[in-house]
């Protein structure tokens, strides 16, 4: 997915959401934020040069937000709060079929402070639809392929998102571990970034008994040839299925030509990527055969 | 010399224990604006419009020494006149030990006018009032010398009276130089004084008077083996200095404003490094660097540590640290002086950058460059830039005279840089509006500006890339239709001549 498909105002919205959650005073908080869109808007008006990969982008433009608070970690207590709702309600429910696995961890996937305060999660709101999970019904279901690629993997990478979330991933983990043979690969980020899982909170959070955690590398989103470690290019390719959660992933891989992901998410914005089009507000589980394409980008793994 | 080694070796300064011994005089500049004729008779008349102190002589070699770091001690006298207590007060408010000094007689004043107008300054007259050094204070400075000279690493003796008016005399620089660890000094008349001292330092112009020689600064080592001192250094001005170790030091080229004071400088960060572990090649070069800052200055000023490791940093071409960079600039602030920042990415640096930040610099005192880094150009310009490397951009700003400090942000934008340095004026050269200069929300939060500054030459980096770029173009475009705009025709034709030119 382009930076140019999504409006420009969400970049600077991101900007202001982010600066507010801070510790820093209010008058600098107001300051940073107002001179960081107008940086935006010149860039903008003036037809200046943008990174096109939107997860590029976006990673560039938090590292940014990151650098003008010194690089505190904002996202602390949201995560804390997350992970401790996640721990209450998925102790509540035990989702028995594959299918109701797999939308757990979809509506698990709601659970995201990333950008806007207008995602902020609502708890109680996803109790009921976790309740209501059994009537609900994927907008994209390529859960079969997903299964049947379960059942035949060697090597299977769980590329996590965010923190809470992924103990709703424990049932997937738990369905490949039962259903598989496979060496299981659970991939967090090195380094903070919004409410992302790091491999930090994936040991806090007993991923271990899964499978064996390893880093990206980096704390970008998606996973740029240049952001992430040579190790975990190495993991990645020899992996031949990867289950990727979360709407970054989606925008990443739509760019390019791999063929072994599968993605699963909650959509929050509209995705958009080389004829594949993800309105907002979806359940999907996507195989990357439906974007992936040869005049993709190959993905350079060193 | 690496920064790193400067930054240590000024990091040991800070554990040395100086004593200056001497005369301590006091500069005064009377600052007057345009002079004009008087009524009553024909001479020049002006109005004082500030008055400036400054530590002279012994008084300036102490200060030097404390401005780099180290714990220095005074002993001789200070006067009961109003110039005594000026400079004591100067003195203790830069953490200099003047507990070795006794009070009484008078402190030698040395009056200048000076016409300011502007950044022009220009010297007029010099009124001096000699000091008068009261009853028993040689007994005094050679008691206190032989109670306390253990306590320091260096003694200094600086001799700048004439020879019955100082407190020094033959038996103190015997009894120093027989009691001390490090000895060093320097004499306006009375070199024969200074056998057995450590580091003497003299002038060309005192070198020459001493062996006859017009060219005595050649000859270090016969003056050391005349004076009968262990080591010698003759300051040469823009010729740099000479040791009798036979080390040539060369001068670090700069504008100079003003000189005063400027040897004082030298000598004491040469013998503060050496001391510091420098060896005699770094201790030069590390003299050099603060002797340039000085006399880039107007009147008497005694660079810091951190100004020096600055001055290493930029001649190894490496941007300052933003951290020491903000404390500086509050040094500048708390002086007065006017900060205006300037940033960019400066790649491909061109006669409109030059013009831009000349400009900028005359908007106030102290012009900072902010330079966006390596990562940070390519992160907002895109694969294939910067076409400079971030070493070369710092190497050609730094050497642009009007340039006082360039820094380097790893930032997209030079927000942080702002909010830290807190500059008084923002200039943004270029087709911009004020409203889309980055920190004009910050530096006019606390009462600063921001300036547009539009080159003449019309000049961007963007377009003489596409400048670079269009000849390779050129060989397959099609001339000009007749009927075309003008403006298509004159582009065609000038590809042509390009064409034609190139082929040539």
């Amino acid at each position: 997915m382009k930076t140019s498909d999504r409006d420009p105002k969400t970049y600077i919205d991101i900007a202001h959401s982010f600066v507010n959650r801070s510790d820093l005073p209010d008058a600098e908080k107001k300051l940073i934020a107002s001179e960081l869109e107008r940086y935006l808007k010149v860039q903008l008006t003036r037809n200046q040069w943008l990174e096109p990969a939107i997860t590029k982008f976006c990673t560039d433009w938090y590292r940014e937000f990151y650098r003008m608070i010194d690089r505190a970690d904002p996202y602390r207590g949201v995560k804390d709060l997350s992970r401790r709702h996640a721990e209450r309600l998925t102790a509540r429910f035990k989702p028995a079929t594959f299918g109701e696995i797999l939308m757990f961890c979809i509506l698990g996937n709601k659970i995201d402070y990333g950008s806007l305060s207008a995602h902020t999660p609502d708890f109680a709101e996803l109790e009921q639809d976790l309740r209501h999970s059994a009537a609900e019904a994927l907008d994209i279901d390529d859960s079969a392929g997903l299964d049947r690629a379960i059942r035949k993997a060697r090597q299977v990478m769980l590329l996590v998102d965010n923190v809470g979330e992924i103990e709703f991933d424990k049932f997937l983990l738990g369905y490949v571990k039962k259903n598989g043979t496979a060496r299981i690969l659970i991939a967090g980020k090195e380094e903070p970034m919004l409410n992302d899982a790091t491999v930090h909170d994936l040991r806090e959070s007993g991923m271990s008994r899964f499978g064996t955690i390893v880093s990206t590398g980096s704390d970008c989103f998606g996973l740029h040839e240049e952001y992430v470690s040579p190790a975990f290019k190495k993991e990645f390719k020899t992996s031949d299925l990867v289950i990727a959660k979360g709407q970054a992933y989606l925008e990443f891989f739509t760019e390019y030509n791999i063929a072994n992901v599968f993605n699963v998410l909650y959509s929050k914005y509209p995705i958009v990527g080389n004829g594949f089009r993800l309105p907002p507000h979806k359940k999907a589980v996507i195989s990357s055969k439906r974007y992936a394409h040869p005049n993709n980008r190959r993905y350079d793994f060193g | 010399m690496e920064t790193k080694r400067a930054a240590a070796i000024i990091k040991n300064v800070s554990r040395l224990n100086v004593l200056v011994i001497g005369d301590f005089f006091l500069d005064r500049y009377n600052i007057t604006g345009e002079p004009t004729i008087s009524p009553e008779f024909p001479v020049l008349r002006s109005a004082v419009r500030e008055q400036l102190d400054f530590p002279g002589a012994a008084a300036n070699i102490a200060r030097s020494f404390a401005r780099l770091g180290a714990k220095v001690s005074i002993a001789g006298f200070l006067g009961e006149n109003e110039a005594g207590a000026t400079l004591a007060r100067i003195l203790e408010r830069d953490g200099i030990d003047t507990a070795g000094a006794v009070r009484g007689g008078k402190t030698g004043l040395f009056m200048r006018i000076v016409s300011r107008n502007g950044k022009d300054v220009a010297h007029f007259h010099r009124l001096d009032e000699p000091q008068e050094h009261p009853a028993h204070a040689r007994e005094h400075v050679a008691a206190f010398v032989k109670k306390n000279v253990a306590k320091f690493d260096l003694v200094f003796i600086a001799d700048y009276a004439e020879n019955e008016d100082s407190v020094i005399d033959a038996s103190l620089v015997a009894s120093v130089t027989r009691t001390a660890k490090h000895t060093a000094g320097m004499s306006r008349s009375r070199i024969d004084l200074f056998k057995q001292i450590t580091w003497v330092f003299m002038n060309k112009l005192e070198a020459a008077k001493l062996i006859g020689k017009p060219d005595a600064d050649r000859h270090a080592k016969t003056i050391n083996q005349k004076i009968g001192s262990r080591n010698v250094v003759v300051t040469r001005g823009r010729h740099g200095a000479v040791t009798s170790n036979g080390t040539e030091i060369a001068a670090i080229m700069t504008d100079v404003v003003d000189p005063c004071g400027a040897g004082d400088t030298f000598a004491s960060t040469f013998c503060a490094s050496l001391l510091g572990g420098a060896d005699e090649n770094e201790a030069g070069n590390l003299a050099a660097q603060a002797a340039a800052i000085a006399v880039g200055q107007h009147f008497t000023y005694c660079p810091s540590g951190e100004e020096v490791i600055d001055a290493v940093a930029r001649a190894n071409s490496e941007s300052q640290d933003l951290d020491r960079l903000a404390k500086k600039i509050e040094d500048y602030k708390s002086a007065g002086k006017v900060i205006v920042f300037a940033n960019g990415f400066f790649d491909l640096i061109h006669s409109g950058h030059v013009l831009m930040l000349e400009r900028a610099k005359q908007l106030g005192d102290v012009l900072v460059v902010g330079i966006n880094s390596d990562r940070s150009t390519r992160e907002n310009k895109g694969p294939g830039r910067p076409i400079m490397p971030e070493a070369s951009r710092i190497k050609i700003l730094s050497s642009l005279r009007f340039v006082d400090h360039v820094f380097v942000f790893d930032e997209l934008t030079p927000i942080k840089a702002i909010m830290k340095l807190k500059p008084h004026v923002i200039v943004k050269g270029g087709n911009f509006t004020p409203d889309e200069v980055i920190g004009k929300n910050i530096v006019e939060a606390y009462g600063g500006r921001v300036e547009v500054i539009i080159p003449e030459t019309g000049f961007m980096t963007d377009d003489l890339i596409r400048h670079i770029a269009v000849p390779q173009k050129a060989a397959s475009r099609p001339k000009a239709k007749r009927g075309a705009p003008a403006r298509a025709r004159k582009s065609a034709k000038t590809h042509r001549h390009e064409n034609k030119r190139s082929r040539s």
